[in-house]
């Protein structure tokens, strides 16, 4: 992951909507520009990133912003004008929004959608009783400019918006639908798909709103704009100090653990049986832990793409980007064509043959009584023998991305070069270039639940939230090629001949690993292989797996698995700094050995990749159980999937960005997740720790604005300091945590 | 052997003295729940079984449809609502309503059964206002109670017409003494009765409540259109024989019940969020089974509120499912070869039908309309799987699974057809230009879907606009209904 790839974020659409043919005054054009910048882009929910709902506050410090979202919120509680502005302008909108957004669920759809989410709108409202309520409205409806940036400028004079305001008001106005928002951003600056969808932007949000708020409001009163700005101006940095103490808490108790922990590890290092690579995602941690325990295995953490960034295009399903949301794909991967098993064919033509019979007109009928009866026993069957069920899906119907990830066959789509590129910088920045154990196991991670609308938050989100197989296929698929051995040796790296890659899954809800390619050869004598395999299943032992494997089945759990929650570390260096330590399933760990970077330039690129996917998953839990109203997505009994591409709750709402209260609450009251902001331990220079943070703008400016609390480990004397804000290294002791 | 009324107010007993004791906890509570249940459930098969001819079979088939579907949700919720804090209120309220529609199908006086189904409805209103701060919610529950109490007022009014007429309260016997009610009440009382079930049942006009009942847990939800509008399909048919009697009468639910399912399917058409989906498609579903007891086909309009109830429930249950579909949209264009075939298999699997159900093939009598949608459906099952290539072997292999569907489908109607014999349904009637106008007019709207006319024509084109915006504006729920406002939604 490098630089660069940060630099995907501003995309031109709505800037080249500014350029057209209308001058707006150079005020709106900035404040729209600045509006939209603090607006954070929300993924659909089929491959849902995770990613921080304050991303355009992080140039302010984070205490700021903090104060800033609970003025907002109170703003929303407390001011009578503000909330029947915003009952009666966001109905009408968000009506408006779905029907021209749906591109999955409903039949009719809305015409002309081709020229624009403004332009068809306003080709349809004079038809809007609900909006256009008698013929002076009419009347007025010609006055309406046809370009979106026009009508931006007419409305807000229109309302008599001071200039001043412009900025405070515009970004009200788009915080007042922080989802659907957010996925227009998402879909205009990172969406990769080939295909032209029809084109919606946040200046096209604007413009309908506004006009509507004219015909629905007509004026807004001065404290209106007063009571915006005063919650806009609560830029306070007071910090929250029960936040503040529990971070410093676990931070201490951890570096107590660091500095306890038997150093000589560090130093011993003999061959193992076997190598595992698993994703940094902090669920691998305790199975890397159960791992070791063994005696025979080392572990290594790397994001879970493994340096792959991929594009996979089925016949079948749906083209996606297996990679993470900060880098653009670069190899386009075609799965094999291989002829449909029966099974497959019943899966894919009973899916579509359903939705259509189910929606159509006039067939719906007979298809209820002719069905119904199998599904009063289906529906039995899957709640009282959840078992069975299972079984008897599995006979009929096949795993789409169980297949998927079998004909993800070959490597023609990677060229040698790029394979050789690949294997290189991903066993380098791994720290793993000599010393190769018989066996090097390639694992991706996934999750398993059923009838679970938020399953994809709980996949690889270094895979744009999918299932790490198909990445782990390829990697160990590259490293068994045998003609990109010279090439690696003469870089420096030398895969024994009898050394073999093969590739698994965690399996994250029930903690059990799953083999899906290994190379072909005969494997019968390859003893490493037997042990481990006899090692993971003796992990499958257990109450604890049973209750799991249940869940996975069960159509009415809420709860599969936790996910990244309780997240709240990040360490950054070699195994075995941590190995004696029990991280208790709460950090991210990246493998890295600061002897192979001398002029930090791996670590850089870890920082800047890993760090940042880590940081926007820690946010995105943060304030999920900071404020669920507004940044997650609330309960789940009562979701409603909208459009195909997310969730509102009950008859109409807003999009539902962020975690379900049942990803981050235990029950009603009491969180699983505490919410602290990421500690990131580096195993590395503080020099050149400091020189990376105060060198590149976006890590400048998380640690300023602390966003995250950056911590050194000193590879010569192992001493701790705490990099602050001010860039000052401070060094950290031993201290109780009583003390306090 | 205890009978069902006995065992239904024991395990209300039961249930209410688990509530108010504090030493049972939630868990413990759970299983107080299933006891209920299952004990309703026995009492309800060993009935069955030995043939007590104090029950007959339609209660008994609604009474184990409802306590089926309940056993189920019950379960479901068992995981579903773990973590939520008012856990025992909303299993005490799910089994309360459970017992309270129990008594209702089986009461045989028309007081109590007026009396049970007012209790039921303000069960279930508490149900979807379980989240006490959720403004929203609680409005969309008012709006029902509201209506409830309407139904239940015309329905007790259409009862008092009834008993002073026939000078008894008991159902059987006003309908044995029907000819002891003047035209003029029994116009009166039917209308009522009418206008109570269009209510429950959530028909044209009075649709707008299902449209508004999304601000509850999805196991509430399929609960209410599996089990609670079902309620007006029921009422008309325990009054069945008097409706037979008067065409005008079947004639107005005809079109009732044909403007619901026209108006739900369009609406179901347009929206794009699922569970509305799914609540437009219960409005024109009920639109059917309305349409079915105008055609004078009750046990048809019984095996569809039976099996759409199961269907329903399942389709509530398993939506969150729907976003972890990532097969690809299908955009074939249908060409000559496959239609000419698919019709043939249709008109095949329509004729296996017709003889399955051993009726004579008649075009008319009402039955042969339902003999039309059955074609539909196998039309479009065979023009889906046969695709836009037919080769020998899928042409045989499409026949085959469209014409066993139908069989099956043919047997269950036939059994339920066997099952109910000991009501005297009196079944069909000859079409009536009504009929044949609404059927034309359901056959030119589903042609025009299927063959997607509504870009082509340019008169069309000017009109979809104004067509969309109007089921777009109808499809809303009511305004207070809504969580515009991020803040106002309660956990």
């Amino acid at each position: 992951m490098t630089q660069s790839c940060m630099t995907c974020e501003l995309d031109t659409t709505s800037k080249a909507t500014i350029q057209s043919s209308f001058t707006a005054s150079k005020e709106l054009l900035n404040a729209i520009e600045k509006a939209s910048s603090y607006i954070a882009p929300v993924w659909p929910l089929s491959t849902s990133i995770a990613c921080n709902p304050l991303l355009g506050l992080e140039k302010i410090s984070f205490w700021q912003a903090i104060n800033q979202l609970d003025g907002f919120d109170q703003l929303f509680y407390e001011n009578q004008e503000i909330k029947t502005y915003l009952k009666k302008v966001n109905e009408p909108l968000i009506k408006w929004l779905k029907a021209f957004m749906d591109e999955d669920l409903a039949f009719f759809k809305m015409p002309n959608k081709s020229g624009g989410f403004f332009k068809s709108w306003l080709d349809l409202i004079s038809l809007d009783k609900t909006i256009i309520q008698n013929k002076s409205d009419n009347e007025k409806l010609k006055f309406i400019p046809q370009e979106p940036l026009e009508a931006i400028e007419y409305g807000l004079n229109y309302l008599n918006v001071p200039i001043e305001m412009y900025e405070s008001y515009l970004s009200f106005i788009l915080n007042a639908l922080p989802g659907f928002c957010g996925h227009i951003k998402w879909y205009n600056e990172w969406y990769n798909q080939n295909h032209k969808k029809p084109s919606i932007t946040l200046l096209d949000v604007l413009a309908v709103r506004i006009i509507i708020t004219k015909f629905l409001v007509e004026k807004h009163s001065l404290s209106f704009f007063v009571a915006i700005k005063r919650a806009q101006e609560k830029l306070n940095t007071t910090s929250n100090k029960l936040i503040e103490n529990l971070e410093k808490n676990y931070q201490q108790s951890l570096i107590n653990q660091f500095l306890m922990a038997p150093k000589s590890n560090l130093l011993n290092k003999s061959t193992p049986k076997g190598q595992l690579v698993f994703c940094i995602d902090v669920r691998s941690e305790p199975l890397r832990r159960q791992l070791e325990k063994k005696g025979h295995w080392e572990t290594f953490g790397f994001a879970g793409f493994f340096g792959l960034p991929i594009h996979i295009l089925d016949e079948n399903l749906s083209s996606f980007d297996s990679c993470p949301a900060l880098l653009k794909a670069k190899h386009l991967i075609n799965t094999k064509k291989l002829p449909s098993t029966t099974k497959e064919k019943i899966t894919i033509t009973s899916q579509k043959l359903f939705k259509d019979l189910k929606f159509n007109f006039g067939t719906s009928f007979v298809l209820a009584e002719s069905l119904g009866i199998f599904c009063g026993i289906w529906m039995a069957t899957k709640t009282f023998f959840p078992k069975t069920a299972k079984k008897i899906k599995d006979f009929f119907t096949a795993n789409p991305m169980d297949l998927l990830i079998h004909k993800i066959d070959d490597l023609n789509d990677i060229s040698l070069d790029s394979q050789v590129e690949i294997a290189f910088n991903n066993l380098t920045a791994m720290g793993l270039i000599k010393d190769f154990a018989p066996l090097v196991v390639i694992c991706g991670h996934k999750s398993h639940t059923t009838n679970n609308s938020f399953a994809s938050t709980l996949d690889c989100g270094a895979c744009g939230a999918n299932r790490g197989g198909i990445n782990a296929k390829l990697f160990a698929k590259i490293l068994n090629n045998k003609k990109i051995h010279p090439a690696l040796k003469t870089k420096g790296i030398y895969i024994p001949h009898d050394t073999i890659f093969i590739a698994a899954e965690h399996n994250t809800t029930t903690n059990e690993i799953i083999f899906i390619y290994d190379p072909d050869i005969d494997l019968s004598s390859c003893q490493s292989l037997k042990k481990l395999k006899q090692d993971i299943k003796d992990l499958k032992k257990g109450d604890e797996y049973l209750k799991n494997k249940i869940k996975t089945l069960d159509w009415s759990e809420t709860r599969p698995e936790m996910g990244l929650s309780r997240n709240a570390a990040m360490i950054i260096g070699p195994r075995s700094l941590t190995s004696e330590i029990d991280l208790d399933g709460r950090a991210f760990l990246h493998s890295y050995d600061p002897l192979l970077d001398k002029d930090g330039h791996i670590l850089q690129q870890i920082l800047s990749g890993p760090l940042i996917v880590a940081e926007w998953i820690n946010m995105q839990y943060f304030f999920s159980t900071y404020n669920n109203k507004l940044f997650g997505s609330g309960n789940k009994l009562s979701h409603n999937i909208v459009g195909g591409f997310g969730v509102m709750q009950g008859n109409l709402s807003d999009l539902m960005h962020g975690l379900s209260l049942q990803s981050v609450f235990l029950n009603d009251t009491q969180s699983h997740h505490d919410p602290l902001r990421l500690s990131v331990f580096i195993y590395a220079s503080p020099n050149i720790t400091k020189e990376i943070f105060s060198n590149n703008d976006k890590l400048n400016e998380l640690l300023t604005n602390e966003w995250v609390h950056i911590f050194t480990i000193d590879p010569i004397n192992l001493e701790i300091f705490q990099l602050n804000k001010e860039f000052n290294l401070l060094k950290i002791n031993y201290k109780s945590i009583e003390s306090i | 052997m205890m009978s069902i009324e006995l065992t239904a107010i024991f395990s209300l007993v039961v249930l209410l003295a688990g509530y108010l004791s504090n030493s049972v906890s939630d868990k413990k509570f759970d299983l107080i729940s299933f006891a209920c249940i299952i004990s309703c459930t026995v009492a309800l098969i060993t009935h069955f079984i030995f043939k007590n001819n104090s029950i007959d079979s339609l209660t008994i088939s609604f009474a184990f449809l409802t306590l089926f579907i309940s056993l189920i949700i019950t379960k479901f919720s068992t995981n579903y609502l773990s973590g939520e804090n008012q856990r025992k209120k909303y299993f005490f309220l799910l089994t309360l309503l459970t017992l309270s529609l129990v008594l209702m199908i089986q009461s045989q006086s028309i007081i109590l059964l007026g009396f049970f189904f007012l209790l039921s409805n303000l069960i279930f209103s508490q149900l979807m206002m379980f989240k006490k701060d959720w403004q929203a919610a609680k409005t969309s529950a008012y709006y029902f109670i509201k209506l409830s109490f309407l139904s239940f007022s015309s329905f007790s009014i259409a009862a008092f017409i009834l008993i002073t007429s026939t000078h008894t309260t008991n159902i059987e016997q006003i309908l044995q003494n029907k000819n002891q009610i003047s035209i003029a009440n029994q116009m009166i009382a039917l209308s009522l009765i009418l206008f109570s079930a269009t209510i429950q049942s959530g028909l044209w006009p009075y649709h707008k409540w299902v449209l508004s009942s999304l601000n509850s847990f999805t196991s509430v939800t399929a609960f209410m259109h599996a089990g609670v509008i079902t309620g007006g399909g029921m009422l008309i048919l325990r009054f069945y024989d008097l409706f037979f009697f008067n065409r005008i009468m079947l004639d107005i639910i005809f079109i009732i019940g044909c403007i619901s399912l026209i108006l739900g399917t369009l609406l179901k058409l347009t929206q794009n969020s699922l569970k509305k989906a799914l609540a437009c498609s219960t409005i024109a579903q009920m639109g059917f089974m309305f349409m079915q007891i105008g055609l004078a086909l009750p046990i048809a309009a019984f095996f569809h509120i039976l099996f759409h109830s199961l269907f329903k429930a399942f389709l509530f249950l398993n939506s969150p499912s729907y976003i972890n579909q990532r097969t690809q949209k299908e955009t074939n264009n249908v060409n000559f070869i496959p239609i000419i075939a698919s019709i043939f298999i249709a008109f095949v699997a329509t004729i296996v039908f017709i003889k399955t159900i051993s009726q004579p093939l008649s075009f008319v009598n009402t039955s042969s309309i339902l003999n039309l949608f059955v074609f539909l459906t196998a039309l479009q099952i065979s023009l889906k799987t046969l695709k836009t290539k037919v080769s020998l072997l899928s042409f045989f292999f499409v026949s085959i699974i469209v014409n066993s569907l139908s069989f099956i489908y043919g047997l269950l109607n036939s059994y339920f057809k066997y099952f109910l014999h000991d009501h005297n349904f009196v079944n069909e009637l000859p079409i009536s230009s009504i009929h044949i106008i609404s059927i034309l007019l359901i056959l030119s709207l589903s042609l025009m879907v299927n063959l997607k006319v509504f870009g082509s024509s340019n008169y069309l084109k000017k009109i979809y606009p104004r067509f969309f915006v109007f089921l777009l504006n109808h499809g809303q729920s009511k305004s207070n209904t809504t969580n515009a406002v991020r803040t106002e939604y309660q956990n």
